[in-house]
């Protein structure tokens, strides 16, 4: 059955992916393993998205600074509070809300599509981030047309990571597009 | 296991509502139960400090058996003379509403000395649970959600006022407040973390934010700004209102002049300059205003009182001195910026590199992208 340790193969270089930003994550196998692995991978995207956050926050206080009547403080206070709905919607799952339901049967196939939309969230939180280091740049160097085409990008790529996790079950069940 | 005398202490609902703080009436002891809720944090405080908090739902007894979870204050209260106060605080964040009691005094550039008064709602929360009640119970004795809020909004208003100040400073005068209320708002939010986080609150976000300006100036704000909207000079913007009201009124002056709902475009200006000398033709009986009591308006010959600083018809300052416009000789305010009938800049002004817009010399950003200069 050459087929399925080639799978294996695939899904080891997945998980080595999320390992990469999740410490200590072990990978979905077993009910419990999934529903700990996938609170884990949900709390830790949530980490990180408080942290660019604060990074935005801190560009805020600059562009205050800078130029208090400039047009860009409205798109990043808007960015900024789309943030704060995203974390919401990663940390929601800990209480209420359990994530990836245990009573949800998983089969090989869908575990590895789940790796699979995981590592591309992975993938798509690292996109965000480098946005976020080239509107640093225009910040740092005053330009306001830059840091507007910035600003337009980190929103159009959290809004991309939103949708993402938005589809997550939903895809992985088949009932989504 | 429960000792005799213990109490339990639990936030209940009718001390709970609207208030992000309870403060127990009674002093717990070792051997009290609390209970806490999903939305509730119980901070432990005694002399003027927390002593420890809980913000995880469960019933805490405060005994020796639980020392691993509630060890910290377990040790403090066993060993002490003094009991410890209570204190609730709610997770969830409050909405509450700000206004200023004493106006701000806003010198601008066109206007002079104008009082403003700022309104608008923000939401909090507890950021920190220590520093609140260290803050709040410790430092200030408050014992109530109102005085809390009562302070917060004390000092959303002066950081409002600081904001104000900063965007003057770089350039933003009165006509220019109601286009900048979102860029207040975010001034005002990125200052609100190194101001609130001193009192363990957080200010999640402020709407609906409004400046009040006093009558006079608001009048003549708002008629400058439609009349720049419309792209029009006054003369077009009263011949424009003149045809709205012959529009809704068919039976009055306008029908008798034998136009009457319906007319066409073209016929507009014929009927407008008709009205305008029946206007200026004063009915038989009335007597034109003494003009020793009045100051007529440069601009649309308004009567207005001796003494008044703006039209009370068409917003235009009433100053006595003007120069006239090098282009086309009106008789423009030495404040102006721009002649307001041929539109010519009366004082240096500069290009913005980036988008064109033309903006006063003084000014240090673009109005229009906020490209430094
Ligand atoms: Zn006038
Ligand atoms: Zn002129
Ligand atoms: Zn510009």
């Amino acid at each position: 059955m050459p087929d399925i340790r080639q799978k294996v193969e695939e899904d080891r270089g997945l998980i080595k992916k999320i390992q990469l930003m999740v410490p200590g994550y072990r990978g979905y196998r077993l009910r419990d393993d999934l529903r700990d692995s996938d609170k884990m991978l949900r709390l830790e995207l949530g980490k990180r998205l408080a942290l660019q956050r604060k990074e935005l926050e801190e560009f805020r206080q600059t562009m205050v600074t800078n130029n208090p009547l400039s047009k860009n403080l409205q798109p990043i206070g808007g960015i900024i509070n789309q943030y704060k709905k995203v974390e919401g919607l990663l940390a929601h799952g800990e209480s209420g809300y359990s994530g990836i339901s245990a009573d949800i049967r998983i089969n090989v196939p869908e575990l590895n599509m789940l790796y699979e939309y995981d590592a591309g969230m992975v993938d798509t939180i690292n996109f965000v981030e480098q946005s976020i280091g080239s509107l640093r740049t225009a910040i740092d160097d005053n330009d306001d047309g830059r840091t507007a085409e910035q600003l337009k990008n980190v929103k159009m790529r959290i809004t991309g990571f939103e949708e993402k996790f938005d589809k997550r079950i939903s895809i992985i069940m088949g009932i989504g597009v | 296991m429960s000792l005799i005398g213990a109490d339990t202490f639990k936030w209940e609902d009718q001390d709970k509502r609207l208030n992000i703080m309870f403060r127990m009436n009674r002093n717990i002891k070792y051997g009290d139960n609390v209970v806490v809720r999903e939305d509730e944090i119980a901070a432990f405080y005694r002399d003027g400090k927390v002593l420890a908090y809980m913000d995880r739902p469960d019933r805490y007894a405060l005994t020796d058996l639980n020392a691993p979870i509630v060890g910290k204050l377990v040790k403090a209260l066993s060993g002490a003379q003094q009991q410890a106060e209570l204190i609730y605080l709610q997770k969830r964040a409050f909405d509450g509403k700000f206004g200023s009691k004493q106006p701000f005094q806003f010198r601008d550039k066109e206007f002079g000395m104008v009082n403003l008064r700022v309104f608008g709602e923000f939401r909090y929360k507890v950021s920190n649970p220590e520093n609140f009640v260290n803050q709040f119970v410790g430092t200030l004795n408050f014992a109530t959600s109102a005085e809390i809020e009562e302070r917060i909004k004390e000092q959303m208003v002066l950081l409002i006022y600081a904001a104000l100040g900063d965007m003057k400073n770089q350039g933003m005068g009165v006509a220019d407040l109601a286009s900048n209320l979102p860029n207040i708002e975010q001034v005002v939010l990125s200052k609100t973390n190194d101001h609130f986080a001193l009192y363990g609150v957080g200010i999640d976000k402020i709407s609906g934010l409004y400046v009040s300006l006093p009558d006079e100036v608001q009048k003549a704000v708002d008629t400058r700004a439609s009349m720049q909207i419309t792209g029009t000079n006054y003369a077009q913007y009263q011949s424009g209102q003149a045809m709205r009201e012959a529009a809704s009124n068919p039976s009055g002056g306008a029908a008798a002049a034998g136009v009457g709902v319906g007319a066409g475009i073209g016929m507009g200006y014929t009927m407008v300059d008709a009205m305008r000398s029946a206007q200026q033709q004063p009915a038989a009986g009335t007597q034109p205003p003494a003009p020793q009591q009045v100051l007529l308006c440069p601009k649309c010959g308004a009567a207005n009182d001796v003494g008044a600083k703006f039209c009370n018809s068409c917003g235009t300052k009433l100053i006595v001195e003007t120069i006239p416009c090098p282009k086309c000789g009106a008789k423009v305010s030495p404040d102006a910026k721009f002649c307001p009938e041929c539109g010519n800049p009366m004082k240096a002004t500069k290009k913005c590199p980036k988008c064109g817009t033309e903006s006063p010399g003084s000014a240090k950003f673009c109005p229009e992208c906020g490209t430094t200069f």
